[in-house]
């Protein structure tokens, strides 16, 4: 009923709105043509009253003859599709750092199988419009597993006392200047283990499976 | 009350330029001219109370400002063309009176355009 109030109150003004200013019209040839343009006018009107009333895409493609009623200031469409587009890139962007983070967390159980080699992280590099995986490198600790793992034949320290002996040793102490780090052929042998079933699994080439030594 | 003001200057400048028909004409159309651009001038000022009373039944009906401004256009485009043809019949130049008002709807018709094609379009969604 509200509705139905709107829309005759709203021709109501409209057609006043045409009578006054027909008053304004000049008597001349030119009335004419004036009057059809404000005819059209009420027409639009009308027909975007109705249309808005039984919910209708009557007019979509009309330019609004009424605006919204208060407050409302309309936004440029430039501005809305740069905002849409933002938006897309960053929803685009934030689904591409989640793929990756999943692909790493699987990289890393793959390579914690070995037990050669402790795996601290793992990174995955993304084609940034396909989002396919590019490569993949995997972050070992170097020196962590150089001593095999006891089994339970040989728990018995040197002394028999069942105690193994501690030794503390830090990644490239043994080097020069302690900055670089040598991984034993064993740890070797393993990244290329590790390198060889990433990239398998992911149908990658093996040069795309890279393994850093930390 | 411009009124008077109005009706006086319309007076003075009809005597005068019935005077001056019979001497100098073209002086006569001259003043014709002269008294017929103050009186749009003095009602000019006043033009600015009516359009703000439409802008407010415009705002009332929710019609956009833009629409609103095309049809004051139109209406301007109107009395202007109507204004100078009528000079130009006094002058006997009923030719260019006649060319003033076919560019005066040619320019009506050029901004209806929009609203033909809206409404055009719509109607012919109705059918189906």
């Amino acid at each position: 009923m509200d509705v139905l109030r709107q829309l005759i109150q709203t021709i109501v003004v409209i057609v006043i709105l045409a009578v006054f200013l027909e008053m304004l019209l000049p008597q001349g040839d030119m009335r004419r043509y004036v009057k059809m343009v404000m005819g059209l006018l009420i027409i639009v009107a009308v027909l975007q009253s109705v249309a808005g009333v039984i919910n209708s895409d009557l007019l979509r493609d009309i330019p609004d003859v009424t605006e919204a009623p208060s407050g409302y200031h309309p936004v440029p469409l430039e501005d809305i599709m740069a905002a849409g587009q933002s938006l897309s890139d960053a929803n685009r962007q934030e689904a591409a750092q989640q793929y990756g983070r999943g692909i790493a967390r699987q990289v890393m159980s793959l390579a914690a199988l070995n037990n050669d080699l402790q795996v601290v992280d793992a990174s995955v590099q993304l084609h940034e419009n396909t989002n396919e995986i590019s490569g993949i490198t995997v972050f070992c600790s170097s020196g962590v597993n150089q001593s095999p793992t006891p089994t339970t034949e040989d728990n018995a320290g040197p002394d028999g006392s069942g105690i193994q002996p501690v030794i503390i040793s830090t990644p490239g102490a043994d080097k020069p200047g302690g900055a670089g780090v040598q991984p034993t052929a064993t740890e070797m042998q393993a990244a290329s283990d590790i390198a060889g079933l990433v990239a398998n699994f992911y149908n990658l080439q093996r040069e795309q499976v890279h393994i850093e030594f930390q | 009350m411009d009124i008077l003001q109005i009706s006086g200057i319309a007076l003075t400048g009809a005597v005068l330029a019935m005077i001056l028909k019979t001497q100098k004409p073209p002086l006569a159309m001259l003043l014709s001219i002269f008294v017929g651009v103050t009186i749009f001038l003095l009602v000019l000022t006043k033009i600015g109370a009516i359009v703000d009373v439409l802008r407010q039944l415009a705002g009332q009906a929710n019609i956009s400002s833009v629409y609103l401004g095309t049809l004051l256009k139109i209406i301007g485009i109107a009395y202007i063309a109507d204004f100078i043809a009528q000079i130009c019949r006094d002058a006997d130049q009923g030719a260019i009176a006649i060319k003033v008002e076919l560019a005066a709807k040619v320019l009506v018709l050029v901004l209806a355009v929009p609203i033909v094609v809206a409404v055009l379009q719509a109607l012919l969604r109705l059918i189906p």
